[in-house]
């Protein structure tokens, strides 16, 4: 079995890149946090206090885009591999070992990867403490703590979170019949999963809690609830994707004139749910978060307090994080492109309309995770708004700044890649496997 | 007269291994030509480098008179587009999109109007007409390959390209498959179809053997026992 699972790994090499970049990235991003808290359980006091506040909202943010991205990273990871799953057991491999060996895959790839992540935070957290504190004279001395006992909790969350997320696909991938997976290149279809249900109702639960304790916050304390809204407004929306995302999709891609290329792009986002779900769902997390974080301060009538170095402590990680996301999951299923791309040559399209469906395919990415985004933050202002009485902030401003810099790098992880499989001659494309 | 395919000393090599070692072959306009030939042969690499699909290491081919070595590749795609026709053995749909959409896409590539009707034709003609709407996933691999050709009908090329189009197929699959091709050259435009299936072969106007990347005979409406035959000769 160790055989098994250590030549798929190189065999998935792009894919399993991919995962293990995401739970480094996770590692260190949540290795913030925990530096934090290692830092004020050791130096006790005001410090202490106005420690735990912020790394309390900063956990908040990093522990919902993790399971956003870290999910959706861990489901694309199994979704992409499913044909091999399929071949593995049409020669004999039962299904409760197929889900075994891609348990210990993903066993093996997060705990590296948060280790490493655990490894590089570890010259990091003293420049970002003094860079992030820079305006506070007791916290700014203080020397961040992180140590073995603070290392230990982030990995593993990391690994818990990435192996029972694949875990669950991989379960599924397992009980698909074999001859199914191996006729259709890609499950068309995300259905919801219980887990799906149960998640959505429970994080909008929390929305509906918070927005009704609101009435009657004062101005300096409204802000904190107010911006945890958005990005759990985003999760109930990613919980709820394989719902409405094709029919979102579909739906404004529908306005835009279906010349070639936006025509190709808008249906193979629209129908590889998984696959731009996989994406689509981080990208709206960073939107939220940017534009809710400023919206909830305008609201409360804090909007001139926002320093650069705040903005980064709150939302740095868990930003990095979910752009990262989106950016790794196109990377991951980048090869799955290319069978497309040369059935597209071979039926007389140019290598500029391969281009240009890579391109409108990043559009169609950002622009629906901007959708759905600005729905988050249009809850954190309505919910803020109602609750002060006072007119809402939109933040408009940041939210689009957050998705021209995810469509910059959306459209690079789709593009390049996209000229290189150019360069592959198209019969050894579609040969048969 | 202009051959719908010419080739001319066509030689092909992947890194230092000669595939192709200088072939020349004509394809009439209305011409059906199947290319067979022992495995490792090179019939596959050379109906690519016939469409174009893969670049000669040297000879020359042309399509419809213009020598696809001097063509760039944006020109070469609109040649393709305008004048030639894929079916290949597998995989020749896209996944997201309908069998309809599939067939429509080459005039949408190409910007020219789409004429639904002449579409559904298409797909009648290949009996498919009531499986416009689904996707590839829930057609079988003989439906598959039926729209593929539905698209070559629907865009009329001079010329198509046929890799092992019965190789995944089932006998009765592969033979309504045949039946469709072998229509193609009724009104002067050319198939030329690779196979490794002799009674497939024998469905052809003329049969190009191929062995260690050399012509090695050519046979005028032949038999399927004379293509064994010509298999088998040392």
């Amino acid at each position: 079995m160790v055989k098994l699972v250590l030549s798929d790994l190189v065999a998935n090499a792009r894919v399993w890149l991919g995962t293990f970049l995401i739970a480094a990235a996770t590692a260190l991003v949540g290795a913030v946090v925990a530096g934090d808290i290692a830092t004020a359980l050791a130096v006790g006091g005001d410090e202490a206090l106005a420690l735990y506040g912020i790394s309390g909202v900063v956990a908040a943010f990093t522990i919902v885009t993790a399971l956003i991205v870290v999910g959706s990273v861990a489901g694309l990871t199994v979704t992409l591999q499913q044909r091999g799953y399929a071949l593995w057991q049409l020669v004999g491999i039962r299904p409760a070992l197929v889900r075994t060996v891609v348990t210990s895959q993903l066993l093996v790839v997060s705990l590296l990867g948060a280790v490493l992540g655990c490894l590089v935070a570890l010259p990091v957290l003293g420049p970002l403490h003094r860079y992030a504190f820079a305006g506070s004279p007791e916290l700014e001395p203080l020397h961040p703590r992180f140590g073995l006992a603070a290392a230990i909790p982030v990995v593993l969350f990391v690994v818990v979170v990435l192996t029972i997320g694949g875990s669950r696909s991989a379960g599924r991938a397992s009980r698909t019949p074999p001859i199914q997976s191996l006729r259709e290149i890609e499950p068309p279809d995300r259905r919801m999963t219980v887990g799906r249900w149960v998640g959505g109702i429970a994080t909008l639960g929390i929305v509906a809690a918070i927005v009704s304790t609101l009435p009657g916050t004062g101005p300096d304390t409204l802000a904190v609830p107010l911006m945890l809204i958005a990005p759990l407004v985003a999760g109930v929306l990613a919980a709820f994707g394989p719902l409405l995302l094709a029919r979102l999709v579909r739906g404004w891609t529908s306005l835009v004139p279906a010349e070639g290329p936006w025509f190709l792009a808008r249906n193979s986002t629209a129908f590889n749910v998984g696959r731009s779900t996989a994406t689509i769902s981080p990208l709206t997390v960073a939107i939220a978060l940017a534009g809710g974080l400023y919206s909830a301060n305008g609201t409360a009538g804090h909007g001139g307090n926002l320093t650069t170095g705040s903005v980064v402590l709150l939302l740095g990680g868990p930003l990095l994080l979910a752009v990262l996301g989106a950016v790794a999951t196109v990377f991951m299923s980048s090869r799955r492109r290319e069978r497309e791309f040369a059935l597209i040559v071979a039926a007389g399209g140019t290598p500029g309309t391969v281009l240009a469906a890579a391109a409108w395919e990043a559009v169609i990415y950002v622009g629906t995770a901007l959708l759905l985004g600005g729905v988050s933050v249009l809850a954190t202002a309505l919910a803020g708004a109602w609750a002060a009485g006072v007119f809402p902030s939109f933040g408009v401003l940041p939210a689009l700044a957050v998705a021209a810099f995810g469509l910059v790098l959306v459209l690079t992880a789709t593009v390049l890649p996209t000229a290189l499989a150019l360069r592959h001659e198209v019969p050894a494309v579609l040969a048969p496997e | 007269m202009m051959f719908s395919v010419e080739v001319d000393g066509l030689t092909k090599s992947f890194g230092t291994t000669p595939v192709l070692r200088g072939v020349s072959l004509r394809v009439d306009p209305g011409e059906f030509l199947a290319v067979v030939g022992p495995s490792g042969s090179g019939k596959s690499t050379l109906l690519y480098c016939m469409s174009g699909l893969e670049p000669a290491t040297s000879g020359s081919v042309r399509i419809l008179g213009r020598d696809l070595g001097s063509l760039r590749r944006g020109a070469l795609a609109g040649l393709r587009r305008d004048h030639v026709g894929f079916v290949f053995q597998a995989y020749n749909l896209i996944p997201s999109l309908t069998a309809r959409e599939n067939v429509a896409l080459p005039a949408r590539l190409a910007r020219r109007r789409i004429d639904a009707a002449e579409i559904d034709r298409a797909l009648a003609d290949v009996g498919l007409a009531g499986h416009a709407a689904h996707r590839p996933a829930a057609l079988s691999g003989g439906q598959q390959q039926r729209v593929a050709i539905a698209r070559v009908l629907a865009v009329r090329p001079d010329v198509v390209f046929a890799d092992e189009p019965t190789g995944a197929l089932d006998t009765s699959s592969g033979a309504q498959v045949l039946d469709l091709l072998a229509k193609v050259p009724a009104d002067g435009r050319s198939v030329v179809m690779v196979t490794h299936d002799l009674s497939a072969a024998a469905r052809a106007d003329r049969v190009v053997v191929l062995r260690d990347g050399l012509v090695h005979r050519e046979l005028a409406r032949p038999s399927a026992a004379e293509v064994f035959a010509a298999l088998g000769e040392s």
